[in-house]
């Protein structure tokens, strides 16, 4: 078992980061219902769930997530009766799918090496992992309008196209947003943008590209539906949105997939504007100096970086509550005119004056050249 | 390694996701009561008994979103390349964006003037 | 081969038009609704085409007079073929296009304005369809004439449904929408065979690697040929492709009528001579038969069919299904000499000579519908001519004048430009087509000087008094002078549709 484990260090690595991330995240989710929920109490100045007990330990009200499972899963299954057969249970598979995998391009360590094998802390190193990242993100739509269609419930299907616009309205500038950290870092690939935000703070892409930070932050929310951009569900409004005909575990799945998307972003913003992994002036040099470079060093560093990762995702989600619990809901029309009035053209300035300003800088540089002479 | 093999990890991982995703729902099929009536399966509308299907037509407007969308962020996708490619390109490349990014500036100008942004 | 300031120079028609047609957005977006705000926009769209018109005459003087070099341009790296060339055919062309896109925005200025239809767009969309016609005529790689293809029927299909709340514009929007994306979609799919065939979307390397298949063995070359083949004849309107023609030119606003006559059917033979004369350069493909026959059955059935007809617009439409059967005549002439680097002597300068003597006589025929009309209301009935030659003379003189041209009668540039088309085709020894060309001119005839007829032979008390368009009238002056001064000298036109047609090689 030990030489298998031994020769086959890359793929056993790969199966166990691509079952165990996603566990991970999903194992988040209550948590943050707990965050959510205790956050929310702090705010509003009162005391939050923590009645539930198992042998009178409360565990801060931890118990009530699990009891809420245990309810999700024993909960009596409604379909109604206009609702399409197929499509009506496909939705939330098709929401969670999108939210699970949209994590893998996320390096949340530096690479370790074992047994001469260099194995990336990441779930996939890919040419292209920014791309991934946003394209598989942005499939959670579907699952979404799927829903609401699928339903044959008024509230549904206006929750789920307000949905569809405001996530299509806000992907634009998504796009667009973080073009200018991808153009100063050179790169597609999460883990280069990582590295290249080693060391000082200051090289950190918040500082090189603020406008850019802030923007992609607000279109996070938005494609989170988080308020205050939670106008799919908007309970004053439309019920519980496109998911007001669900119940039992199928609404849970929608609940869980929120979660993890917004851990997804969190991810995204640590990745390209917090600095990932990194600690701030401790690069993974010096922690290999602290720790030495042997299994128990590596493995050591590599916590330390996961911790400094999770600390930063972690800070992004008690924004995510923070705001919640303190701002109010847009009308539609304000979401849609922020999104193109004020994002758009936000994000189309901030690439061209990003570029201008790095071809100033960069004019200099061997590898700049003048034209199409290839 | 062929291109594609970076994308093994990504199988295992969309694998796994809808082995989770079919468990969960059929977790929920299987388990639970079942105890349906007219009343029960009929869709939520407050309480108000409902009138017509919800699938209907619907504002235009959201069909003018999809629009703007399918326009900018193809024209995005674009850009992506030019991202990457900077220092290469150089000068040339950062005109030629700067003029691409001026017409997707026009556009967005014109369908703002004309009122596809507006939402009443 | 780098990208250099030559390129942009070359192409700088095509760019000045897509710029000024930027610029009629912003201004467009930034003007009222008010009943004189569309004189900036039109000014400043003919101010486009003049300026480009400039750049087409100084790019002509540049390559000398005698002979136009071609010049490559935009040469991508890694081994491929130039996207577009600049040569004296294209030059020609882009002449024709410019001269439609003119007459268009002076026809249409009164027009829009009569009909409520104060669209700034409009005149954006016809700067637009422009620059994809110079495209498709200097486009040297399939993929490139694909995509010009689209950026001109794109802008067509809006102005088509320009009026919006008139269901026969809406039904010929979309019934040309429906058309044309579906033979674009033949045109890919032809492409795409061909490029499977040859390995190459370029068209000197495909004319190169058709040389070396042979015929009884090349069917991936032959499907995909044919399917090239039938997308563009749909886009010409040619019989038994011209079904949607019809239709779409009686519901489109008059202006966009007579623009999609002449401009789309002049750039839509450009590109397919071109591509016709690369994409069987060297291939031993029964062409020549093909193209034969459907010129035969668009002569014949586009004058049969106009004969019965009792809108002048739609009778104008079956007429410009004719014509394009008269320019098939030139383009079976063409493709029978052809020669293996796509070079040909015969028909071409006849297609291109053509195509401007049309281009004037089909304008100022739609001009005087377009001029013929009041308030929110339009005459398009035949009837409705009758008598109009005791109350408005002039008038009533023009229009015969480009009726006799389209019947092809001297001394007007029809018969001059139908004659040239003859001429290459009893050269080439097929003599039987310019026997059924001439034939189904003298069908023509009948349809032609019916109105002619009505015009002056009948009196009615009922006369109906036009509004008034200043744009208008001199839209038919100048294309009744172009008419006759290209039936009177058509000398030194000549001599450039000939020099243009040279440079087709590649």
């Amino acid at each position: 078992m030990e030489d298998f484990l031994r020769q086959n260090i890359v793929l056993v690595s790969t199966l166990a980061k691509a079952i165990v991330v996603p566990i991970a995240i999903m194992n988040v989710v209550p948590f943050m219902v707990l965050l959510e929920r205790r956050g929310s109490a702090f705010i509003q100045d009162r005391r939050g769930p923590e009645r539930a007990s198992i042998f009178g330990i409360r565990m801060f009200g931890l118990w009530h997530t699990i009891a809420d499972a245990m309810k999700f899963i024993t909960k009596e299954k409604v379909v109604p009766a206009g609702a399409h057969p197929v499509f009506f249970y496909m939705a939330p598979a098709l929401l969670l799918i999108p939210a699970i995998g949209a994590f893998a391009g996320v390096p949340f360590a530096a690479d370790v090496t074992i047994a001469g094998e260099t194995i990336p802390l990441q779930v996939a190193r890919l040419d292209a992992g920014i791309l991934y990242a946003f394209g598989v993100a942005s499939l959670g739509v579907l699952g979404i309008a799927l829903a609401g269609w699928a339903s044959n419930n008024k509230f549904s299907l206006l929750g789920s196209l307000r949905s569809a616009s405001q996530m299509l309205s806000y992907e634009v500038s998504m796009g667009l947003t973080i073009m200018g950290v991808l153009l100063i870092y050179q790169s597609l690939r999460p883990e280069v943008i990582v590295q290249a935000q080693a060391g000082p703070i200051w090289k950190w892409g918040i500082f090189v590209q603020p406008v850019g930070a802030v923007l992609f932050l607000v279109v996070g929310f938005a494609e989170a539906n988080r308020l205050p951009f939670d106008l799919p569900e908007g309970d004053s409004e439309l019920v519980a949105g496109y998911h007001t005909e669900y119940s039992g575990m199928k609404f849970a799945i929608f609940f869980m997939s929120e979660y993890m998307s917004m851990v997804t972003i969190s991810a995204m913003v640590t990745t390209l504007f917090l600095g990932g992994w990194q600690i701030p002036f401790v690069t993974t040099e010096r922690l290999h100096g602290w720790f030495g470079t042997d299994v128990a060093g590596q493995a050591l560093t590599a916590l330390c970086q996961v911790t400094s990762f999770a600390a930063k995702v972690g800070s992004l989600l008690w924004l995510f509550v923070w705001v919640r619990w303190t701002q109010a809901r847009f009308r539609f029309d304000q979401l849609m005119k922020l999104g193109w009035r004020t994002m758009l053209p936000l994000a189309l300035l901030n690439l061209i004056v990003t570029a201008a300003v790095m071809l100033v800088i960069w004019k200099d540089d061997p590898r700049f050249g003048l034209g199409f002479t290839g | 390694m062929s291109p594609l093999a970076q994308y093994f990890p990504i199988a295992v991982l969309v694998l796994f996701a809808i082995v989770v995703a079919v468990f969960l729902i059929g977790l929920d099929h299987f388990l639970g009561p079942r105890q349906p009536n007219p009343t029960k399966l009929e869709p939520y509308e407050c309480g108000i008994l409902g009138v017509g299907t919800a699938r209907q037509r619907f504002k235009v407007g959201f069909y003018i979103v999809a629009l703007l969308f399918l326009l900018f962020d193809v024209e995005t996708v674009f850009l992506y390349t030019w991202v990457v490619l900077f220092m290469p390109l150089g000068l040339i490349g950062f005109v030629e964006v700067a003029l691409f990014l001026f017409v997707l500036a026009v556009g967005l100008y014109y369908a703002w003037r004309k009122g596809a942004l507006e939402w009443e | 081969m780098p990208i250099s300031p030559q390129d942009f120079w070359c192409s700088s028609p095509i760019l000045i038009l897509c710029g000024f047609g930027t610029l009629l957005l912003i201004v467009d977006a930034r003007c009222g609704k008010g009943p004189r705000d569309l004189l900036p926009i039109a000014g400043l769209s003919l101010f486009g085409l003049l300026a480009a018109g400039a750049a087409v005459l100084l790019l002509w003087g540049e390559f000398g007079s005698g002979g136009v070099a071609p010049v490559e341009c935009f040469t991508p790296m890694g081994g491929m073929g130039a996207a577009i060339r600049c040569d004296g055919y294209v030059l020609v062309f882009d002449a024709v296009f410019l001269l439609a896109a003119g007459l268009t925005c002076l026809i249409s200025l009164g027009y829009l304005e009569r009909m409520d239809l104060r669209f700034g767009e409009f005149f954006a969309l016809i700067l637009f369809a422009t620059a994809g016609m110079m495209l498709m005529a200097s486009a040297m790689d399939l993929v490139v004439a694909l995509l010009s293809l689209e950026v001109m029927s794109i802008a067509l299909y809006i102005l088509c449904g320009l009026a919006r709340t008139d269901l026969r514009s809406n039904e010929s929007a979309l019934k040309y929408f429906i058309i044309g994306a579906f033979s674009s979609a033949v045109l890919v799919y032809g492409i795409a065979l061909v490029y499977g065939a040859t390995g190459s979307t370029a068209l000197p390397d495909i004319a190169r690697a058709a040389s070396r298949i042979d015929f009884a063995r090349g069917d991936l070359l032959l499907v995909g040929s044919a399917l090239i083949v039938t997308a563009l004849c749909f886009k010409i309107a040619a019989v038994p492709f011209h079904g949607w023609a019809p239709d779409a030119y009686e519901g489109a606003p008059t202006p966009v009528t007579a623009f999609m006559s002449t401009g789309v059917k002049a750039a839509a033979f450009a590109m397919f001579a071109r591509i016709a004369l690369s994409l069987f350069a060297s291939y031993t493909i029964p062409a020549t038969e093909v193209l034969w026959l459907i010129a035969m059955l668009t002569m014949i059935g586009g004058n049969l069919a106009a004969v019965v007809q009792t809108n002048v617009k739609r009778m104008l439409a079956y007429s410009s299904i004719a014509h394009a059967g008269y320019l098939l005549v030139g383009l079976v002439a063409a493709v029978d000499r052809r020669q293996t680097d796509g070079s040909v002597t015969v028909g071409t300068p006849d297609i291109a000579f053509y195509l401007i003597a049309y281009t004037l006589m089909t304008m100022g025929a739609f001009a005087v519908v377009v001029w013929f009309g009041r308030r929110r209301r339009e005459y398009l009935l035949i009837e409705d001519f009758a008598g109009i030659g005791f109350r408005h003379p002039f008038i009533a003189i023009a229009f015969s004048i480009f009726l006799l041209s389209l019947a092809g009668i001297p001394p007007t540039a029809g018969f001059m430009a139908k004659f040239g088309l003859f001429r290459s085709a009893v050269a080439t020894g097929h003599t039987d087509l310019a026997v059924i060309g001439v034939l189904t001119s003298v069908i023509s005839v009948y349809y032609y000087l019916r109105l002619v007829v009505l015009m002056y032979m009948r009196e009615t008390e009922t006369g109906i008094t036009p509004t008034y368009s200043p744009a208008t009238t001199l839209a038919i002056v100048v294309s009744g002078y172009g008419v006759l001064h290209l039936g009177l000298f058509p000398g030194s036109l000549w001599r450039l549709a000939e020099i243009g047609a040279q440079t087709l090689a590649w």
